[in-house]
């Protein structure tokens, strides 16, 4: 097997899979991949089952060495990698030389999220069935925590090397562009006095600087709730919670699972993976949408993946 | 009960019920693990908070013009039919030590309600609380009711860490937290035993929707002693 060192981890990189199922009635959050187009597509060119655990690399700035060869791939957002001693588009597979160095450096404005696979996976622990790191709750992935350096993955296999693969272009998703977010209304949605709710479907807003795996906070016009407090409710991945100052919060895969602001109801499965690429200061708009429509498009993505 | 397209794949079920009227926690129990049942491997979340209930099923539960809304209003109509005849919540009891070494907020909580700390320690371990709901972090339990004359909002500054075993109050709920973490709750005592272990990875948490509990006032000695002994 390869040992796979982590050399430079400035922000904020971590074991992910498709985090956990059957835990929330228990209060464990759901954590996984924020984007999970750009984490199948990783393992599919590192020649792995697409939901093998990678590393989620948010903002760059982060490196590895290794001390065998080792198919890699790297998929998402674009941070002028260099591999082996040459520059390193993203959406390929390549195998790091022993000693030499993968390096990730600032965003190019081309997304916020990349995954990195290796080939046949790490050997990390199951922790309630799912190799995701949940930081707040000091479990799962790697000691329950972000990477930081000189902590050392070790490959699965003995030899994790195969064929490298490059994406076809047209598969390539282009990130940075105005962002529009089908949004199913529901939960609290008809209680919204009716100028709040045309105000959300009709005014532009942007990506704050505030967001992180738990959700993303909208800068725009404030939707007035004016109903006084209301009972917690189960909370969705993706739904649009509107805090007391009237923002618009989209909540991903790290939310609590109970959340007792109201909520206008829940963004598009496969517009979450746009919106959480998309830097502070992307336009949003959003539009009302049928979740039947929906179903049959997400339904086609897993299936494309072999997961449905 | 009412079904509502939640999402691609998930629902939300409200049952009917307020703040100061919720439904009964072991009901939601009971519609949740007829739905657990019903799906069998295509269930991905079924969720019972208060008075509504997540459930979020895998693609497969829908491909091949199935129609899990019908299975899950089939579900809801036997709970109807079973009405009556409700099961037995698990009864829970959990030393609990309220001395002013980890009552940070008791005397305000006392004071306001116009009483003396040890009245407000009998009335709140006197209560025998329903677990409404499990969330906010791992084995948090949203519990009540609270007697009336403990009840105060949420403190208006949050606390950036609540130690583990912290009880709190809040409104009619109260609560242990199972893991340090930020909060705005009112302290006003300390559990010695845990309510989430990783360990267990089948039964990670001491609670679960629909149970009862009831606090068993301890002194600072005993505290300690069990402290020690769950820490082992």
């Amino acid at each position: 097997m390869a040992t796979v060192t982590i050399t430079r981890a400035d922000f904020f990189a971590s074991i992910q899979d498709l985090g956990r199922r059957r835990t929330q009635h228990m209060g464990l959050a759901q954590s996984g991949v924020a984007d999970e187009y750009s984490f199948f597509r990783a393992n599919y060119l590192a020649g792995n089952t697409v939901t093998t655990p990678v590393i989620e690399i948010i903002s760059g700035l982060f490196s590895v060495t290794t001390d065998s060869p080792v198919t890699m791939a790297l998929a998402g957002a674009d941070m002028s990698a260099r591999a082996n001693n040459a520059p390193l588009s993203p959406w390929q597979s390549f195998v790091l030389m022993p000693g030499k160095v993968l390096e990730l450096k600032n965003s190019t404005g081309d997304g916020i999220f990349s995954y990195l696979a290796v080939k046949g996976g790490f050997d990390i622990p199951l922790c309630f069935n799912s190799a995701s790191t949940v930081a707040r709750e000091n479990l799962g992935g790697h000691q329950g925590r972000k990477l930081g350096v000189g902590d050392q993955l070790t490959t699965i296999l003995e030899r994790p090397l195969c064929p490298t693969l490059a994406t076809p272009p047209d598969q390539i998703p282009q990130f940075g562009k105005p962002i529009t977010l089908r949004l199913m209304p529901g939960y609290d949605h008809d209680r919204f006095p009716e100028d709040s709710k045309a105000l959300l479907f009709s005014r532009e807003y942007t990506v704050s600087t505030k967001m992180d795996r738990t959700g993303i906070r909208l800068d725009g016009p404030p939707v007035v709730w004016g109903q006084g407090d209301i009972l917690s409710k189960p909370v969705a991945l993706g739904v649009v919670q509107i805090t007391n100052d009237g923002t618009p919060v989209v909540l991903l895969r790290e939310r609590q699972s109970t959340g007792g602001y109201p909520m206008m109801g829940v963004v598009s499965h496969l517009d979450l993976f746009k919106l959480v690429q998309a830097f502070p200061g992307t336009p949003v708009r959003f539009v009302p949408a049928d979740p039947a429509r929906l179903r049959r498009e997400l339904i086609r993505f897993y299936s494309f993946w072999g997961l449905a | 009960m009412k079904i509502e397209v939640l999402s691609e794949f998930s629902y939300l079920i409200r049952f009917p019920g307020d703040k100061t009227n919720l439904p009964e926690p072991t009901a939601l129990g009971i519609a949740a693990q007829l739905i657990r049942d019903a799906f069998d491997e295509d269930w991905v979340e079924v969720v019972p908070v208060f008075a509504d209930l997540l459930v979020t099923l895998s693609a497969n539960a829908f491909t091949d013009g199935k129609d899990p809304q019908t299975v899950i209003s089939a579900c809801l109509d036997r709970l109807e039919r079973q009405g009556g005849a409700q099961i037995e919540p698990r009864m829970i009891e959990v030393p609990a030590c309220y001395d002013e070494e980890f009552a940070d907020d008791l005397a305000e909580i006392a004071e306001k309600g116009g009483m003396t700390v040890n009245e407000a320690v009998n009335l709140h371990a006197g209560q025998t609380y329903k677990v409404y709901a499990m969330g906010f972090c791992a084995g948090f339990g949203y519990m009540g009711d609270v007697p009336d004359p403990l009840r105060q909002p949420r403190r208006s500054s949050p606390r950036t860490r609540i130690p583990v075993g912290s009880i709190a109050i809040a409104d009619f709920m109260t609560a242990v937290y199972p893991l340090a973490m930020p909060g705005g709750w009112h302290i006003i005592g300390r559990c010695p035993v845990p309510f989430f272990n990783p360990d267990d990875q089948h039964n990670p948490t001491l609670l679960r929707a629909g149970d009862l509990l009831r606090f068993q006032p301890i002194d600072k000695d005993e505290f300690h002693r069990l402290q020690a002994k769950w820490q082992q």
